[in-house]
């Protein structure tokens, strides 16, 4: 507790994980209280005020349905953020006991291992991600474990890594020497060693899992409509480009800022956990 | 309002708008050039060479272009001379005979007479084959050479519509020993008598077709090329057109229409159609074999602002019958009026008390099937349906969805005749019979008016078969579609045509200002 609250103070001291923190901790809250916040109905349609601009009654404007753009954006941000998050815990987890498994155990098994996360690896991500939702078929939660998966072998070899410097060390040799079970030394010795690198990763991941979701969405495989995810809100917008800018205007400056919100949070831990980059 | 009104008006009196549309067409002082070519962007990719496979407007368009019909299909619905010069039929329209164009040429140099003719309309009428038209040719029983340069095509039943039926885009000449020895090979190397020859085609990307210089009618086709490109994505092909990368567009999609039209140098082109989207529901699976479920779900849809969402206005409401005011026997009636309450009642009674949930299935392409399945999930709320939306990449949908799902946006484009659009789709031997109504008494009204040649029985005929339909609902058809495309001002004798499967191109032009000129 007191090792979290010493980082959090260290983070706010560098202006971009003060700026990440601030503006996570907003989205996590919009996130959860979105649906809520929003003032109206995000399907309703207003037919008489379609492609209404920024007004007091629509503070964002609305669409091409007459849908009040704030409630939509505000809706979607759970979709959106929420499963991006997700997506990320499945594949840094994932990935990360993967990782620390063939790196503890070595040997054969660890080249297998590896050599196995390299050919997956040499796969685009969103090359992966799209042909398993090829093979899922397209919904928002099979977008999230097909990032998921798609992100686990990135994953699996910096956890790797930091598993093969840290098993070396003398705690784990004691560990070892005491009769320990391997399990209890990937748990208990290894793994709270090697979580910093792994939690800054994650962090950055979730900036590009909400863009990946958002592409997914805006290829037509995530996300169904009437969904006010932000990236079928885009993909949908489009046409409609000419006549009012509102529409793909508002969620793609929301994506922007969760994307950017991450990428600095990332960055403030970065700093901040990592000893060496303090120099 | 009173703008639909007139036109609707003006759609009605038909033959007085193709005779305004020759005046306006023979109205520029110009002659027409020849030479240069037409870049053409097209949204969903010819894929189908074989052209007595094709099922879509860039097929239809490709068809068009490589082959040669019995007879082709005017912007009035009528059908005007295509390999064949004249026809005539006995009086109780049963045997018909069509004269032959002598001296046709295939591309492969050989000769085309009625024995291509009569081996042509075995294949189409060879249920193996799989035409997707073979229902629509009318009751053909027999076709027969007559010498070398006429045929006889006798019918089971009476048929008057018959040169109109031939018109079908699947309809056309191919040569008598590749349909004998090497019919597959069409679907790679198309050998026809068309205005134009295929030179490239890349799937999803582009088709080029050059000049067919030993064509039938002397000085056509004026243009040396036609390259038809695949656009997947139509703000590209428009952002095409107005940068002048291609000189235009035969589909715009609604939403994009006002800006396009306004654009310089670019004209916009609009013609009223019974082009439809209707949403197929199968009526042997439940839900939708319960007829009060069809009618509750036709109870709400708000027609005039559906046609404003999902046409942006570029179209007319719909009645839950395939025939609008474009088609000469249309019996108007008033519009059904959105009432979820009674809808609500409707489905309670069916046993559906706390509502019902539906899963819709739209393709991507075009944009608005998309549309349409929000505005009725969203629509139909009050009404007690809890419908969610799944779209669908359209190659996918063609393959597992389209004559198979239970609950789908379709989308059809206008037929020449009431007939055809009923026997395409609604009737119990309809090729394409989605909704699997099979009335019996729906199929006696269009079979009797099918045989008939007296427009007033038709007239009635006709009208009980719309009436059946509002009635029954076999499927939901909400909103026609004008036909919307886009040309560069330079491009000169292209009539758009309300069916949207014709396109007649060999009578293009290119203005001098043309930049693709000699």
């Amino acid at each position: 507790m007191q090792a979290t609250l010493k980082t959090l103070r260290a983070l706010m001291r560098s202006p971009q994980g003060a700026v990440g923190t601030i503006l996570v901790t907003l989205l996590l809250f919009i996130s959860v209280f979105g649906p809520m916040l929003a003032p109206q109905d995000p399907e309703s349609f207003n037919f008489g005020s379609r492609f209404s601009e920024p007004t007091s009654q629509f503070l964002f404007g609305t669409d091409w349905f007459g849908r009040d753009l704030l409630s939509r954006v505000l809706v979607g941000a759970r979709s959106t953020v929420l499963l991006a998050i997700l997506a990320t815990i499945i594949g840094t987890a994932s990935g990360a006991l993967i990782g620390i498994f063939s790196g503890f155990v070595g040997g054969w098994i660890d080249e297998v291992i590896m050599r196995t996360i390299d050919a997956v690896m040499a796969i685009p991500g969103l090359l992966l991600a799209l042909m398993i939702l090829t093979v899922l078929g397209s919904s928002s939660l099979n977008a999230v474990i097909a990032i998921g998966i798609a992100f686990a072998p990135g994953m699996s070899r910096i956890a790797r890594s930091t598993t093969l410097s840290v098993r070396e060390l003398d705690y784990v040799s004691a560990a070892r020497a005491r009769g320990e079970s391997s399990l209890w030394i990937i748990f208990a010795e290894i793994l709270p060693n090697m979580v910093a690198p792994v939690i800054v990763e994650a962090t950055i991941r979730v900036a590009f899992a909400i863009m990946t979701l958002a592409t997914l969405s805006f290829l037509g495989l995530g996300a169904q409509p009437p969904s006010s995810e932000w990236g079928l809100m885009i993909a949908e917008a489009r046409e409609h480009m000419f006549r009012s800018p509102w529409p793909i205007l508002v969620p793609g400056v929301a994506i922007a800022l969760v994307a950017i919100a991450f990428n600095l949070l990332g960055d403030g831990l970065r700093d901040v956990l990592n000893p060496h980059a303090q120099e | 309002m009173k703008i639909q009104l007139n036109r609707r008006q003006l759609l009605r009196m038909s033959a007085a708008g193709a005779a305004l549309a020759v005046g306006i067409g023979a109205l520029p002082a110009m002659a027409a050039e020849a030479g240069g070519t037409l870049r053409l962007s097209v949204n969903i990719t010819p894929g189908v060479l074989n052209p007595m496979l094709v099922r879509a407007a860039a097929e239809y368009m490709m068809a068009e272009m490589l082959y040669s019909g019995l007879t082709s299909l005017g912007t009035d619905m009528t059908a005007q001379p295509d390999l064949a010069t004249e026809w005539s039929s006995n009086e109780d329209a049963t045997e018909w005979r069509f004269v032959l164009r002598e001296g046709v040429k295939f591309s492969n140099g050989q000769a085309l007479t009625s024995a291509d003719v009569v081996a042509s309309f075995a294949k189409l009428l060879d249920p193996e084959t799989g035409a997707p038209g073979r229902r629509n040719l009318g009751p053909i029983k027999s076709v027969e050479a007559d010498g070398d340069f006429a045929v006889i095509v006798t019918t089971q039943t009476p048929f008057a519509d018959l040169p109109v039926a031939l018109t079908y885009p699947t309809a056309k000449v191919v040569p008598a020993d590749i349909i004998a020895n090497d019919f597959d090979s069409l679907a790679q190397v198309p050998v026809g008598s068309g205005p134009f020859r295929l030179q490239e085609f890349r799937a999803d990307e582009i088709s080029v077709l050059v000049k067919n210089p030993d064509y039938f009618v002397a000085g056509l086709p004026y243009l040396d090329e036609v390259q038809i490109k695949t656009f997947p994505d139509s703000a590209g092909s428009s952002a095409a057109l107005l940068a002048g990368e291609i000189d235009m567009m035969h589909d715009v999609q609604p939403t994009d229409f006002a800006r396009i039209d306004a654009a310089a140098g670019v004209t916009g082109l609009r013609t009223p159609s019974g082009r439809f989207l209707d949403v197929v529901m199968d009526t042997t699976v439940a839900p939708f074999d319960d007829i009060r479920v069809r009618q509750a779900l036709s109870l709400c849809i708000d027609r005039q602002a559906m046609v404003e969402l999902v046409a942006e206005g570029y179209g007319t409401p719909g009645n839950d019958s395939p025939i609008n005011a474009a088609y000469r026997y249309f019996a108007d009636a008033p519009l059904k009026a959105y009432d979820p309450e009674k809808a609500k009642a409707l489905l309670a009674e069916a046993g559906y008390p706390d509502g019902l949930e539906l899963e819709i299935v739209a393709s991507v392409k075009p944009g608005y099937r998309s549309t349409m399945a929000v505005v009725l999930r969203e629509m139909a709320k009050p009404g007690g349906f809890d419908i969610s939306v799944k779209t669908m990449d359209h190659s996918t949908y063609l393959d597992q969805v389209w004559k198979k799902g239970k609950f789908y946006v379709g989308f059809y484009n206008m037929l020449p005749t009431e007939g055809m659009s009923f026997n395409l789709l609604f009737t119990s031997g309809a090729s394409w019979n989605e909704t699997k109504w099979n009335n019996a008494e729906f199929d006696e009204y269009v079979r009797k008016a099918d045989e008939t040649t007296d427009t007033a029985m038709r007239t009635d005929l006709y009208a009980n078969a719309q009436a059946l339909m509002q009635a029954e609902v076999p499927a939901l058809i909400p909103c026609f579609f004008d036909i919307l495309g886009a040309r560069a001002d330079y491009v000169n004798g292209y009539d758009q045509h309300p069916r949207g499967a014709s396109f007649a191109f060999h009578k293009v032009w290119m203005g001098p200002d043309a930049p693709q000129k000699g």
